[in-house]
């Protein structure tokens, strides 16, 4: 598309907030909508991920299945089970990726995607494994339910619930198989992984961990109680509880606050998706 | 010899079920069936025992003829639940509540009463509906239960005392402290049998009133008048509907047939054992009580002794109430208003039906069955139009004869007037319904030409039919699979409720001494915890609750002990409350709900939501 006219046809400007009203039916999964790789994924009337839309350039598509829980990907979409597969998302109609393992069992949570990988959680293990490759590598696990794995390939990482009621956050190397367990001790909840970290919150402070050096940077915070965060080339954005109300934040600096509650931020470059009370949000950042 | 063919009957069909290389029926689930009905078994029969021989020694003319059984079963089972009542208050319904009333009460089996089914041979209309009522309610009472009523109210508070004794009640559980006359021996069939055990006793209990209606036109020499009084209720989606349910609409109608009968026949103990096992189910039989009682074959004197024996059975129960600081007759009376100087609206009666001006109350009983909708609050149910068709030869009839059948059709009247007065849902009219379809038979036939009488309403249920089955049958279908073993009970509750991920989550997710308290959901039977409040309908408990604590409202539950909060999104919609300004909704039902989501919001820690349906960690 010629740039200067794809840029006239996204989302959004500089600086404005804008609420996306043609997006904003109510999702089965309070996680959706979701953006994911500059596309934003939206929900049909009956709250099943059905479309996705390109931000850049107002591009739209029907998904090829609408489900409750898919696993959305920067450019992708992922669906288990045996109507289900990989679909990238492109110029023309969604294309299938072929040689996807077949994942009929219940999961405890969606599952995730990074287009090239997939994790998913069943109620006793963790399951990763290469698009295109057939053999999932399991590993056992009791993960806390209802939060997805998180991928930074070749590790996968999850809340597990040693006993109902506490969890830690884990990580398991698919290669080499090794597992280790994250920093903080206690309250670990909605990890999530790009670029080789993981970040998640506990009770009191945001971390950022780079499992093959173990480096890590904890960031004091009342955050995540409501909705996951938002890791996007290795800035988060989180709500933050503060005296009465919600407000987003994001470590790079950029802000949204204002009267009425601002939660569930989803990052995406410059552009940040939330909700404000019931309505679907999109900002972008100051040039 | 029948004995011998009976088990070889049997033994060959057990065999086979557990034979069968398709396992259509699948074993464990025909198992649990059977188990389920012993359980039902054993305490209808122990009440039926206990009433019958009470009975004998107080009023042995009510075990007269076909309709004893019916006096025997209902008096019984207020007699279980007052047993229970006493082994609760002891501390002792956990080891005892099971089975202690049951075995206590089928001891009345000893002394031989001259109870007995009655059933005519020639009476094949009737013989034919009690199948069709019967068969119909099977396969939802062996289902797993997904009627909002059953997993609010109907089912978990049996299940709550027969886990734990206790009775349950008061504001944070209201409906827990009515009179329990039913939910007691639900709780003992609970126990014994699992969920369906309870709608099986219910099952059976509803299905005696198509015998007892036989027997009561036999008794007064019309004796097609019973099988047209079964006709209109059996071909009527309400009543059907209802029979493989845990209710108290169809006990109650049973018991008020059994205070007209007593009250016609001038048993003035039987008229008090009935009137209170009547009030006791369900306060609003109170119209058909008093028509009973206004008709009854006796002195002023004897009806004023069996109203003071009435009232001193319900005693227990208010008692109970006033113990635990509540008015007695709470939650219908003494509901303290949430904020002072406050009114707190425990019923819009605006809602139902199809309006309240003097020409929509007249014409209420006519719509209830020409425009009434099963899915919409115009009514929330469907009759046969053969109640209608019935009617101007009935009265015909009844204009022309004398003796019980006017008697019975003034007791109707003032029943349906009761009715029209109240809310506008059919099921509150099943209480009177039966006594009104026996004036209606009872006209029919003594009208001069009864055969038109039969044709018009048969015709007329012929025609209404497709309305009043149509409802039905794809639920029924639906529940074979589940029934037969074929689909596990997960994926039919998946497909039928919507709060199960969550209800799940709450019971595979937090610790076991965690406390539930649920809003705007009322999904209590399938929540594996102790649970504080949950609601239905106008979320009443939920909404006082918010109402009464206002921004306080998670440290008062903290306070109680709750530990996390179930909450669904109830979204009350303004056409839901047509007859409510945007100000009066906005403060009696958006507010409470909008500020429960704030508090949470500042307070609370999301752990799980879908389908609306949340589940927050409240604990600090």
């Amino acid at each position: 598309m010629i740039p200067w006219l794809a840029a006239a046809l996204g989302l959004g400007a500089p600086g404005l907030a804008l609420p996306l009203y043609a997006h904003d039916e109510p999702c089965a999964d309070p996680r959706f909508p979701a953006v994911a790789g500059g596309w934003l994924f939206s929900c049909d009337a009956q709250g099943r991920v059905a479309q996705a839309l390109r931000l850049d350039d107002g591009h739209a598509v029907a998904l090829p299945v609408a489900v409750e829980q898919p696993a959305v990907g920067p450019g992708c979409i992922y669906v288990p089970g045996v109507n289900g597969g990989l679909w990238r998302l492109g110029d023309g109609a969604p294309e299938a990726v072929g040689a996807v393992a077949l994942v009929v069992e219940p999961l405890a949570a969606p599952p995730v995607t990074d287009c090239a990988h997939i994790a998913l959680l069943t109620d006793t293990a963790v399951q990763a494994f290469a698009v295109g490759d057939r053999v999932r590598r399991s590993v056992e696990a009791r993960p806390a339910g209802w939060y997805p794995p998180a991928l930074a390939w070749p590790w996968v990482a999850w809340i597990e619930a040693p006993r109902p009621g506490e969890r830690v956050l884990m990580a398991y190397n698919v290669e080499s198989g090794e597992r280790r367990t994250g920093p903080g001790v206690q309250g670990a909840r909605h990890v999530i992984g790009r670029d080789g970290l993981f970040a998640w919150a506990d009770d009191a402070q945001l971390w950022l961990w780079e499992p093959m050096s173990q480096a890590a940077r904890a960031t004091p915070a009342e955050a995540g109680f409501s909705a996951p965060l938002s890791l996007d080339r290795g800035v988060i954005c989180y709500e933050e509880r503060q005296a009465g109300h919600l407000d987003l934040r994001c470590t790079d600096g950029l802000a949204v606050q204002g009267p009425g509650h601002q939660r569930a931020p989803q990052r995406s470059g410059d552009r940040l998706l939330y909700r404000e009370d019931d309505r679907l949000m999109l900002y972008t950042a100051p040039r | 010899m029948r004995a011998a063919g009976a088990l070889l009957g049997l033994g060959v069909g057990l065999a086979f079920v557990w034979l069968d290389p398709e396992a259509a029926l699948r074993p464990e689930a025909a198992l649990a069936a059977l188990q389920a009905l012993g359980a039902a078994l054993a305490v209808g029969l122990g009440a039926i025992g206990g009433g019958s021989a009470l009975l004998q020694r107080l009023a042995p003319r009510l075990l007269d003829d076909g309709r004893g059984l019916l006096h025997a079963a209902v008096i019984g089972l207020m007699l279980h639940a007052l047993l229970g009542l006493g082994l609760a208050g002891l501390g002792l319904f956990v080891p005892l509540g099971p089975s202690l009333p049951s075995l206590l009460l089928g001891l009345g089996w000893l002394s031989r009463p001259p109870v007995r089914a009655e059933l005519n041979r020639n009476e094949a209309l009737l013989i034919g509906l009690l199948g069709v009522f019967v068969a119909a309610g099977l396969l939802p009472a062996l289902a797993p239960p997904v009627d909002t009523d059953e997993l609010y109210y109907q089912l978990s508070l049996p299940r709550q005392i027969a886990e734990t004794g206790l009775l349950p009640g008061g504001l944070l559980r209201p409906d827990g402290s009515r009179p329990l006359l039913l939910h007691l021996p639900f709780a003992s069939a609970y126990a014994l049998g699992g969920a369906s055990a309870p709608r099986l006793l219910h099952l059976g209990l509803a299905a005696l009133l198509l015998p007892a209606l036989g027997a009561w036109g036999r008794a007064l020499g019309r004796p097609a008048a019973g099988g047209l009084a079964a006709l209109l209720l059996v071909g009527s989606y309400s009543v059907l509907a209802e029979g493989g349910l845990a209710a108290t609409n169809l006990p109650a109608a049973a018991a008020v047939l059994c205070v007209l009968d007593a009250a016609l026949r001038g048993e003035a103990i039987g008229l008090a054992l009935a009137a209170g096992a009547a009030l006791g189910l369900k306060y609003t039989t109170a119209g058909g009580v008093a028509g009973a009682f206004l008709v009854a074959r006796m002195p002023l004197r004897q009806r004023i002794f069996a109203g003071v024996g009435a009232l001193l059975l319900l005693t227990p129960w208010w008692a109970r109430n006033a113990l635990a600081g509540l008015h007695p007759l709470f939650p219908y009376a003494g509901w303290p208003p949430p904020q002072p100087g406050t009114e707190f609206t425990f019923v819009y009666l605006e809602k139902y039906g199809a309006g309240r001006a003097p020409l929509d109350l007249a014409l209420a009983p006519l719509r209830a069955v020409m425009s009434a909708k099963v899915t919409s609050f115009r009514f929330l149910g469907k009759l046969s139009p053969a109640w209608v068709a019935a009617a101007p030869l009935a009265l015909w009839g009844l204009l022309r004869i004398r003796g019980d059948a006017a008697r019975i059709a003034i007791a109707g009247a003032i029943g349906l007037l009761a009715w029209v007065a109240g809310p506008h849902w059919i099921r509150h009219l099943l209480p009177i319904a039966p006594v009104i379809a026996l004036a209606l038979g009872l006209g029919v036939e003594g009208a001069p030409r009864p055969a038109a009488g039969r044709l018009a309403l048969g015709l007329a249920t012929l025609l209404g039919l497709g309305a009043n089955l149509l409802p039905l049958l794809p639920a029924l279908a639906d529940r074979v699979g589940v029934v037969t073993g074929q689909e596990p009970q997960a994926a039919f509750l998946d497909r039928h409720l919507d709060p199960l991920p969550a209800v799940r989550f709450v019971n595979e997710h937090t610790r076991d001494d965690a406390v539930v308290a649920v809003f705007f959901d009322w999904s209590l039977f399938y929540i594996e915890r102790p649970t504080l409040l949950g609601s239905v309908e106008d979320h009443i408990p939920s909404r006082d609750f918010l109402l009464r604590h206002g921004p306080g409202s998670l440290d008062a539950l903290r306070a109680l002990g709750a530990t996390h909060v179930l909450v669904r999104r109830a979204g009350f919609l303004q056409k839901s409350y047509p007859f409510l300004t945007k100000a009066e909704l906005d403060r009696a039902f958006r507010d409470p709900e909008a500020q429960l989501g704030e508090r949470l919001l500042l307070e609370g820690e999301l752990l799980f939501e879908r389908h609306g349906v949340a589940v927050w960690k409240i604990s600090p």
